[in-house]
This record gives structure tokens, sequence and C-alpha cells, in this order.
């Protein structure tokens, strides 16, 4: 694999949207990160495109609008993981030497506002589950196995979302405390509303260079060192409900491809749709050992001005979740912390920087990604 | 109304789920007869060696052990809640999910004994009533 970089990056704010078509949204992050990459779009060799209900040929719909040259362009679903598994492809073209410009987009208008819900009716809808309680069970058997507590779950409710009031792309921009997230209507669980993310429409764009397209540093370069993906198929035997297993499976992969190490991570962006995701992520990204996401959670390090921020931006549950581009846009804040450029919460000195996605459904079938960029 | 029409109301599913002539509730399990591996509910292929034929049906224990289970203050539209869903684990390795119900005022224990009871969900408007898996704390003999 060659080496791969981030040539520029641009997106949306994340919100409503009703009045901007799929075609706008999409041209809008393109036009900002092409720009940011000071290329044109004949400087670009191919397009991966991350979504989860835009419907065919997606990609070729919004770029015709653009009057996009026609370069291969490859739609990529993976739930709330299509951004990242997008990301992934591009980077192993770019790093193939199959393309030397790629870009990426991530994306999704949504239909309808509200707490997240997917396509398929499984038998455990038809029963009566319902998309949050995946996590729900999750935290539960958490909380059984390790004494967490439903005030552990709400204390990062309380941190993304006030660190989201600085974000200008971010839709929920309202500070609250932990004991408003715990009298926040109840959901499932110990899950309560301000525990949820919101759906949302939003665009986030990334271009990855390599070879001749990456000479010439206009600024400090920020490099792709791994992009690791893993799946979960759940065929019959009990899992472990603790620990999201794909998670681990992906950190452990792009840590051991990128020769970094959990340590060495200086900030963190991961899929926080709901909080038991965020604290049984900490333990699968080995942020601390198994079982001790509370832990790490008391001891305030993953706080904005703590040893390792998680989602200073203020992830999910401040952005909102367009499925499609969260996996995207984690990328986009992460590079312009890795630049020093982020408006919001920029953290000192960061050299290393890791995004954590995934996405499916609450029945056994899904995908994690985990992406490690650096200076 | 009367113990047919009880008996009428369809499954959930009835692959994985059917309630007997009486009452009585049952789990569908699926074994293969080419290498031994169980599931929940007879599949047309074996997950594990893909064989198409010899997929037979039995009955799967009717009591297993907690693993999780969560309230569910926010259900979809037609469903009336709150209610509990949950996973229980059965002896021979196969998880199942039903409705749960835990007694009030106590908080649930991870290994505690459950036994399975077929339960009615009834939907507002023209949704025909049907039936779920539930369970219980089974009932311990000579404990209060």
């Amino acid at each position: 694999m060659r080496k791969v970089y981030v040539g520029g990056i641009g997106a949306t704010e994340f919100g409503a949207h009703e009045n901007t078509s799929l075609e706008q949204l999409g041209a809008r992050a393109i036009a900002d990160a092409l720009r940011d990459a000071e290329l044109d779009r004949n400087g670009i060799d191919a397009v991966y495109v991350g979504h989860m209900s835009q419907g065919e040929v997606a990609g070729q719909r919004i770029l015709k609008d653009m009057a996009f040259p026609e370069v291969p362009v490859t739609n990529i679903e993976n739930a709330c993981a299509s951004g990242s598994s997008a990301f992934r492809e591009a980077w192993i073209a770019v790093g193939a030497g199959m393309a030397d410009a790629v870009l990426v987009l991530g994306i999704e208008k949504l239909a309808s506002k509200g707490l997240l819900t997917l396509k398929t009716q499984t038998f455990e809808e038809r029963v009566g589950h319902i998309m949050p309680g995946s996590y729900a069970l999750a935290g539960e058997r958490h909380m059984a196995e390790h004494g967490t507590t439903i005030e552990d779950f709400a204390w990062i409710a309380a941190k993304n979302r006030s660190n989201g009031v600085a974000n200008p792309k971010a839709m929920f921009r309202k500070a609250c405390t932990v004991e408003e997230v715990i009298a926040s209507r109840k959901i499932a669980g110990p899950l309560t509303l301000l525990q949820c993310c919101g759906t949302a429409s939003g665009a986030a764009a990334v271009v990855l260079v390599g070879g001749k397209a990456a000479r010439g540093a206009s600024r400090k370069k920020v490099r792709v060192r791994s992009c690791a993906l893993s799946s979960k198929m759940q065929w019959g035997e009990p899992e472990d409900l603790s620990i999201f297993m794909p998670t681990y499976r992906a950190a452990k992969a792009a840590y051991e491809y990128s020769g970094i190490a959990p340590e060495d991570v200086d900030v963190v962006e991961l899929h926080d749709a709901f909080t038991v995701g965020e604290l049984l992520h900490y333990e699968g990204l080995m942020l601390c050992a198994k079982g001790g996401g509370a832990e790490l959670v008391r001891s305030g390090a993953t706080a904005v001005d703590g040893r390792v921020p998680v989602n200073p931006s203020g992830g999910l549950l401040a952005r909102g979740h367009p499925v499609g581009a969260t996996g995207v846009m984690q990328l986009v804040e992460l590079v312009k912390q890795l630049r020093g450029s982020a408006e919001h919460h920029q953290v000192p000195g960061v050299k290393v920087a890791l995004a954590q996605s995934q996405g499916g459904t609450g029945a056994g079938a899904g995908a994690a990604a985990v992406t490690i960029l650096s200076t | 109304m009367s113990e047919d029409d009880e008996k009428n109301f369809a499954s959930v599913d009835a692959q994985r789920f059917r309630v007997e002539p009486g009452g009585k509730p049952m789990l569908v399990g699926g074994r293969c007869g080419h290498c031994g591996c169980i599931a929940w509910s007879v599949r047309a292929m074996c997950p594990r060696c893909w064989a198409t034929d010899q997929q037979e049906e039995f009955a799967l224990p009717t009591k297993g052990a907690l693993y999780s289970m969560t309230a569910v203050q926010r259900a979809q539209n037609g469903y009336r809640g709150p209610y509990a869903v949950g996973v229980v684990d059965l002896p021979g390795g196969v998880r199942v999910f039903g409705r749960i119900h835990w007694p009030e005022g106590s908080r649930w224990r991870a290994g505690a004994e459950m036994e399975l009871f077929a339960e009615r969900l009834d939907f507002d408007g023209d949704v025909p009533s049907m039936w779920v898996p539930a369970f219980r704390p089974s009932e311990v003999p000579g404990h209060a």
C-alpha cells in the first residue's frame, strides 16, 4: 500500500434541510472538499459514496448535476457505517495505486425526523423490540456485570451535547446537565431521550490523495494510517452483550496495521448514537480494560479537557445522525483537529486521531469500522 | 371470549413459536440431521454445514437463564407500553428473545431461571391479536 493522505474536507451543517434536495446537499459538501483540496473535478479519478436509503445510483444522480467527468462511481451501504465503509474503499483504491485522487461522499436525506428506525421489521421488533432496545439490553447487562449506573451513561450525553454547543455544523446545540438527561423522557432501560441521537440530513466529503496527487504540501499533511472493517453476523451462538466485538476486532486490526497503540491516541470521534454505545466502545477501542468503561467515565479522561477527549465535536448526539454522512463527518472533524484548525474544542498537540463507527440491525447483522489518522 | 377464539390467534411467527391446543407454549427448534447444529426455528439450510435436507423440528426447552432484559417505555405505534423484553439462554446453547415479566419493585438478576409462557398481545383498531413468547421467573418449590 502506498501512503495515502487527506487532500481536502468539506461538509454541510446537519439539520432538517427540508427544502434542500439530495443533489444540492451533496454538491455543497463536494464543492467544499474539492476547493479545500485545491483540485478541479477533472483531477478526481474515482468516487465512493456511502448512504443507506437514497435509492439507486445515488452518487451518479448527485454528480451529474455537477457535470462531473464519468469516472468510476461506487455506492456503498453498511447501515450507519456506510460513510466509513466508503472511505475504506477509497483508501484501498489510492493505496493500491488504482487512483491518485479519490472523492468520498457520505450523505443521507431523511424522510422523517425523530428517533432512528430501520427498514427491516425483524421478529424481535414484532415482539415489541425497538431500535434503541439493543443498546438498552447491552447497557442493562453492563450494569449487571460491572455496576455501571444510569449516571455514567447520562454523563456521556451531558458531555457530548455540551461539546456540540460550539460546533456550527451540529443540529442540537443545547447544553444539559446529568440531571436533565436522566429526567428526560424514558425510552428503554437506562436510555432516556437525551441519551439518544436524533435523525438529520446532511453530507460530508473527503478527498484522498496518493502518488502524484499527494505532492506539494501547502499545509500540514494528514495521513491515513489504517482503516479496518469488521462485521457482525450473528447466526445463533449466544454472544457477550456487554462488549461490541466488531468494534474490538476492527480496533485491534487498525492498531496492528498502523503500529499505533491505544495509549498513543490523542482524540477520538466515535459512534455515540446512544450513550451506552460510547461507554462500550471505550472498551472495544481498548481505551480502558474490558469492564472499565464506567471507571473511565468517572475519571473524566474522555472529557474535552481530559487525557483522551472523545467526541469533542459533540458526536452524533449533538450533530444529529444523517446515517450515511456520519462516518465521513467524524473524519472531517478529526482532520480539523490534526490540522489544528478545529473551530470548536481544539485539543492541544493532536498527532494521532481515531474514528470509530458502527451500523446494523438490532438483530445480529452489522459492521464496525475503525480509522486511524496522524500527522 | 371462548377458548376456541383464544387458540385461533396467530403466533407472532409460527416458525419460532406455537401455542398448542390447550394453551401450552412451544419454542420451535431446528436440528440438522447431518451435523447436529441446533438453532431457533428450522432453517431451509443448516447454517453450519449448508445441508438443505434432514432439517428437523423439535421442541426447545421451556426454561432457561435470564441474560439481559430492558423495559421499553417508548413502544412502536400500535404497541401498548410499557413492557419489558429480553433474552433467555436455554440449555443446549440457544438464546431466545421474548417479552419478560419480572416482578415489580426488584431489580432483575442475571442468571435467574425463567420459564416460558404464551402472552397475548392486543393492538388498537383492527389489528389482530397475536401470541408472543414470554418468560417469568420459574416457580421454585419450597420458596415463598
